[in-house]
């Protein structure tokens, strides 16, 4: 399988052109996103984190930043510092700069004397990027360029039972052909972890999916949280989902069947071809956020009860096996697998209309939450800001 | 009236309901399986309905895995949710990696 997309100098192609303009810090966002308002063709992030944080904390901020900068999607990027932050615009521009030859520009508000003046000149800049960008045409790219993050939210009892599983197939699909996925959301592998550390490639990998798990529980339990306690969500179980296990048993299907070559920490980017797991919360936005920072171009995400979310950087493709939330949410929902439920048509044709629909989007085709300018982001955080 | 539930694999003790279910129902399972079940219990759409009679503490399947344990005696034919299974503790350790395997 080929996609229509843009080919980058290095690494994988994107499915997407978009100028980026970054943040460096909380209290860069709002300048960002009045530059990103004055120019068409370019997006921005609204982030929460990159002051005031723990060691922790502020690694992970400067992996989102960078893996949002080089992420295949972004032609190129407009930074927008404060002055103050833990790590000022010079320095992010300076560490993306190492590991990329896209373009990208700096600027900061306090050197330059507020908001005004630094929009002044950094919409000049992004101007001249939406202009090249502009120029940039589609070209055949090989699906092994592809790498699709997975991810469910608002989940019911159909989610395990239509979108999940057909989501799966077309994984294996796409794998056999050469393309990666990246699974996250560690919370919703518990009660799961033993069937999926049964696809694992070799031993270190089989431990690590179990070692996440366990490191997740620690953790929650050490802030004095069962995570029993929030999983599953309130509508979780108002959609029939009684236990972590039951969900977590549904969840894990859409990660098809494939073995398991890699598991990565938060926001990292994959070293290896194939089925790779990302160590996430199950927080939707937060788990999108960091696969794309690791480098996704496409996030596939299955619902029962609907939801909006997107991301300003990467399309996100809403699939859901449950026909009511399809048609009583089509302004969010993309793609109607229900049919396998009632019989209508089979799994493997669900996981058919799945693989056509991620394709379509791959090569152009808007997701409902591109269209709207959805632009969700969230760090996760590991600590108390200081 | 006759409602189609969902059991996916052949240990499962419960089935998923396509609709709401009312108490006297006949709920009746999808191919392969065919068994018709009277219902005891109001369930809402896309819930479960046990298969079996399940005593407290009982394991409860679905998927064809232990999903968690009964906190309350529930009826075949009655409504398993939230409110009547308990999910378990994992044992991790005893989950890694096994050279014989």
């Amino acid at each position: 399988m080929q996609f229509l997309g843009f080919k980058r100098s290095e690494g994988r192609s994107g499915v997407r052109n978009h100028v980026l303009v970054l943040p460096t810090c909380g209290c860069a966002s709002e300048t960002a996103r009045i530059v990103a308002n004055q120019v068409q063709g370019t997006v921005n992030v609204i982030i929460n984190t990159g002051c005031a944080d723990v060691e922790a904390n502020t690694d992970l901020t400067q992996r989102v930043l960078t893996g949002f900068a080089l992420n295949p999607n972004v032609f190129g990027v407009v930074i927008i510092g404060l002055g103050c932050e833990t790590v000022g615009h010079t320095e992010l521009r300076q560490k993306i700069q190492k590991e990329t030859s896209k373009p990208v520009c700096s600027f900061g508000i306090q050197e330059e004397g507020g908001t005004l003046k630094t929009a002044a000149k950094a919409v000049s800049a992004a101007r001249e990027l939406v202009s090249q960008a502009s120029m940039q045409q589609r070209q055949w790219c090989d699906v092994s360029e592809l790498l699709l993050g997975l991810e469910c939210g608002g989940s019911d009892a159909t989610s395990g039972l239509a979108a999940n599983p057909a989501l799966g197939l077309c994984c294996d699909r796409l794998i056999d052909e050469g393309a990666s996925t990246m699974l996250s959301e560690t919370i919703e592998f518990i009660g799961a972890e033993h069937i999926l550390a049964k696809r694992a490639a070799n031993k270190e990998v089989h431990d690590q999916i179990i070692g996440i798990c366990k490191a997740y529980e620690e953790h929650l339990a050490s802030a004095g949280q069962n995570c029993r306690a929030g999983q599953p969500t309130p509508g979780n179980k108002e959609g029939g989902l009684s236990t972590l296990e039951e969900k977590s048993l549904g969840c894990i299907k859409k990660g098809g069947s494939r073995p398991i070559v890699e598991v990565l920490q938060e926001a990292m980017r994959p070293s290896r071809q194939g089925s790779v797991i990302m160590d996430t919360p199950g927080y939707d936005i937060a788990s999108i956020t960091s696969m794309v920072a690791g480098g996704c171009q496409l996030v596939a995400f299955t619902t029962g009860r609907g939801t909006p979310t997107g991301i300003a950087l990467a399309p996100v493709l809403k699939i859901t096996g449950n026909r009511e939330t399809y048609q009583h949410m089509l302004d969010n929902m993309d793609t109607d697998v229900s049919g396998i439920i009632g019989g209508e048509y089979s799994l493997e044709d669900g996981a058919h209309r799945t693989y056509d629909d991620i394709l379509s989007v791959c090569n152009g085709m808007l997701t409902k939450a591109e269209a709207f300018g959805f632009s969700d982001v969230c760090i996760d955080h590991v600590c108390r800001f200081v | 009236m006759e409602i189609q539930a969902i059991r996916i694999d052949g240990n499962d003790t419960v089935a998923t309901c396509m609709q709401n279910v009312q108490i006297g129902d006949h709920v009746t399972l999808l191919s392969p399986y065919q068994e018709t079940i009277l219902c005891c219990t109001a369930i809402p759409a896309w819930h479960k309905i046990a298969l079996v009679d399940i005593k407290v503490g009982d394991a409860i399947y679905k998927y064809g895995e232990c999903i968690g344990t009964a906190t309350e005696v529930i009826e075949k034919g009655g409504w398993v949710s939230h409110l009547n299974v308990m999910g378990s503790d994992r044992q991790y350790d005893e989950e890694l990696w096994q050279e014989a395997l």
